[in-house]
């Protein structure tokens, strides 16, 4: 009985640990995330070399189960925060509309500190709700710690083309310019 | 005080233009008459009051666009009587809708979409809107946003509610296809807006040839609907259609496993469905 627990539980966390992808960062560190219920489960490298778990939502475009089908690091500033996005298959609806479509998100975690934290999110493109980003859609300038975002189709303005810029600050924190 | 016209349970019948029937309600009283009535079906329901000068009313007119199960109440001298009354619907032909779409602005593609997808039903055999498995509602199978009573009942205003959706992936074509000023053809168009309807972009840019071309990357399954190859996949690489179809097909059924080479395109469905 006892050893049929521990079987399980090493198969569980095998099972765990084969599902989890992992992202090596610029600093050496490595990022792993997951599909959790409902979220995305990121393990966080944190400043002070302990890592942390974040759990990250998604929205309602996007399957409850969903693993994500891709994660971008977009830039890292080292013991501040990482930027990334996150890509999952759209919910498809009614004539196969967006049966093959894709949800992406971009997320700002702030590493500083005993827990990460969420303390951006944006939808970048859309097939479910027509956001759509340009190219070059993201640009980062690491001196000036900002990320721009051109989108050809902006949220909640079909076929609109817009602009937006954010700025990282010295706690992780996002101040829009 | 009872109701003459019509039967208890009768089925008032829309036609397939769709035309709501003339539904005569009659009492045995004399004098000014008030009609409240109530149709519903399944969560959705609306209700009114009518008031006539004898013991007729016709409720054509507020039920246009209404279906399912109608409950009148007829009052006269201080006197009710209620009775239930079922309408259903006709499905239009193929040649109906095609002739509707026709009339609507900026529809190019959406016939294609339309005719492959609906199979021209609106109405299943016992007369009310077919629904899918994921609440999607008639012709269309509208689900976000949720179709209204109207967009239900009336497939018209629900071809309407599924052109709506598509327009804005028109729309956003037009801003991807028109980028920098470039330029496009009506077809480029149709391609772009039908591919963006399954999901992604169509063209891409071809700078040496400055035009849009198809996206040269992508290999579909031409035995399957809207599956292909990312031919810049390692795995993919090199291979033909027939030794990709060979080596993933067993896979299609059902959710696509993680790790799989293939993907749903929305350049294959717009290849399968614009030929």
């Amino acid at each position: 009985m006892q050893t049929g627990f521990w079987a399980s539980l090493l198969l569980l966390a095998s099972l765990a640990s084969a599902s989890a992808q992992t992202l090596k960062l610029p600093s050496g560190k490595r990022l792993s995330y997951s599909a959790g219920s409902g979220c995305t489960s990121f393990v966080v490298p944190l400043a002070d070399r302990a890592t942390s778990r974040l759990c990250l939502q998604r929205d309602s475009t996007v399957a409850q189960d969903a693993s994500p089908t891709s994660v971008k690091l977009i830039a890292e500033v080292p013991n501040i925060a990482i930027i990334l996005t996150d890509t999952y298959d759209s919910i498809p609806a009614g004539m196969s509309y967006c049966q093959a479509g894709e949800e992406l998100f971009l997320r700002i975690i702030a590493v500083k500190g005993k827990q990460p934290k969420e303390t951006y999110h944006q939808k970048l493109a859309s097939c479910r709700q027509n956001i759509e980003l340009a190219d070059p859609g993201l640009t980062w300038s690491a001196d000036k710690k900002t990320l721009t975002i051109y989108w050809l189709s902006a949220p909640e303005s079909v076929g609109v083309s817009g602009t937006l810029s954010l700025n990282i600050g010295d706690n992780g924190q996002v101040k829009q310019p | 005080m009872r109701i003459t016209t019509p039967v208890p349970n009768v089925t008032f019948t829309i036609s397939s233009d769709p035309l709501w029937p003339q539904m005569l309600f009659e009492t045995d009283r004399s004098g000014p008459h008030t009609w409240n009535w109530q149709v519903s079906w399944g969560n959705y329901q609306t209700s009114g009051t009518a008031t006539t000068t004898s013991n007729t009313w016709d409720a054509q007119d507020v039920l246009v666009n209404y279906g399912g199960v109608l409950a009148v109440t007829a009052q006269a001298n201080n006197e009710t009587v209620t009775i239930s009354v079922t309408i259903k619907g006709t499905n239009p032909t193929v040649a109906d809708i095609v002739q509707f779409l026709a009339s609507q602005t900026n529809s190019d593609g959406f016939d294609k979409i339309l005719q492959q997808e609906s199979k021209g039903r609106h109405f299943g055999a016992n007369g009310e809107p077919i629904k899918s498995f994921d609440n999607g509602y008639g012709l269309c199978q509208l689900t976000t946003p949720a179709p209204s009573y109207e967009q239900i009942w009336n497939w018209k205003l629900n071809v309407q509610g599924g052109l709506a959706l598509f327009a804005s992936k028109r729309q956003a074509a037009i801003a991807y296809l028109g980028q920098s000023n470039r330029t496009f053809t009506p077809e480029q168009l149709r391609y772009e807006s039908v591919c963006r309807w399954n999901g992604g972009a169509y063209h891409t840019w071809n700078q040496q040839a400055g035009q849009w071309v198809r996206n040269p990357n992508i290999l579909c399954d031409s035995k399957t609907g809207n599956i292909g190859w990312d031919m810049t996949d390692p795995a993919n690489q090199g291979k033909t259609e027939a030794q990709l179809h060979a080596r993933d097909s067993g896979t299609y059924k059902g959710e696509r496993p993680a790790g799989a080479h293939w993907k749903y395109f929305g350049v294959c469905y717009a290849d399968r469905i614009l030929g």
